[in-house]
């Protein structure tokens, strides 16, 4: 029985290498259509035209962003860097569709982002960006006020000479 | 000019590595000076 169990055992971790890499090309094939999505509407707005390719892709991006088993890869895997491309403001300073704001904001909120995603993403300048601009619809603003004090904190704790 | 919103009283003790990563995190308050200056722009424009 040890050598079917050792047979198990290895058998499970094949399995786990193998679902670990279908979800990394799942996210990677998904960054690039939202990296070429956004190129799309930057063209797009900087023509006068209206910018349609991130709204069309966002009901994907918001199934593969709410599910739990997925975000450690979304986070491995820098997802975060193509959310932020969403998020930014387009050539005429317009933001993106209140949908994509909301849908993505809320979607930063359940996953467990930490410092070093969010310095290779950028995520947080952006939000800096919605914290500041009065555009910011209040609702939203509230959770931008929220996501980005709760960045600050473990940066201000590493400090010992930080007292509250 | 407002930079980032960040109470830079609570950061004067801060230590400089602390500081440096709340800028790569979020920024010198520059990265998107330009949208927000064109949309208080355009704002003002259509309120008056």
């Amino acid at each position: 029985t040890a050598a079917l169990k050792s047979q198990t055992v290895r058998r499970r971790k094949t399995d786990e290498d193998d679902l670990e890499r279908m979800q990394d090309d799942r996210i990677d094939a998904l960054k690039n259509k939202m990296i070429e999505a956004a190129n799309l509407d930057v063209e797009k707005n900087s023509q006068g035209e209206i910018a349609t390719e991130k709204i069309k892709l966002l009901k994907e991006v918001s199934d593969v962003l709410s599910k739990a088993d997925l975000a450690i890869s979304i986070l491995d895997n820098n997802l975060l860097e193509a959310v932020r491309l969403w998020l930014e403001p387009l050539p005429d300073a317009s933001m993106p569709a209140y949908q994509i704001q909301k849908e993505l904001i809320h979607s930063l909120e359940v996953l467990p982002i930490k410092t070093d995603h969010l310095v290779a993403s950028g995520i947080g300048k952006v939000l800096v960006f919605y914290q500041r601009s009065q555009r910011t619809e209040p609702n939203l603003k509230k959770i931008v006020d929220r996501l980005i004090g709760d960045w600050t904190r473990p940066i201000l704790n590493k400090s010992d000479s930080y007292k509250d | 000019k407002t930079g980032p919103r960040l109470d830079t009283s609570k950061l004067s003790t801060v230590d400089r590595e602390s500081l440096q990563q709340l800028y790569e995190v979020f920024g010198n308050g520059g990265e998107y000076e330009w949208a927000l200056e064109a949309q208080e722009i355009e704002d003002e424009g259509n309120g008056e």
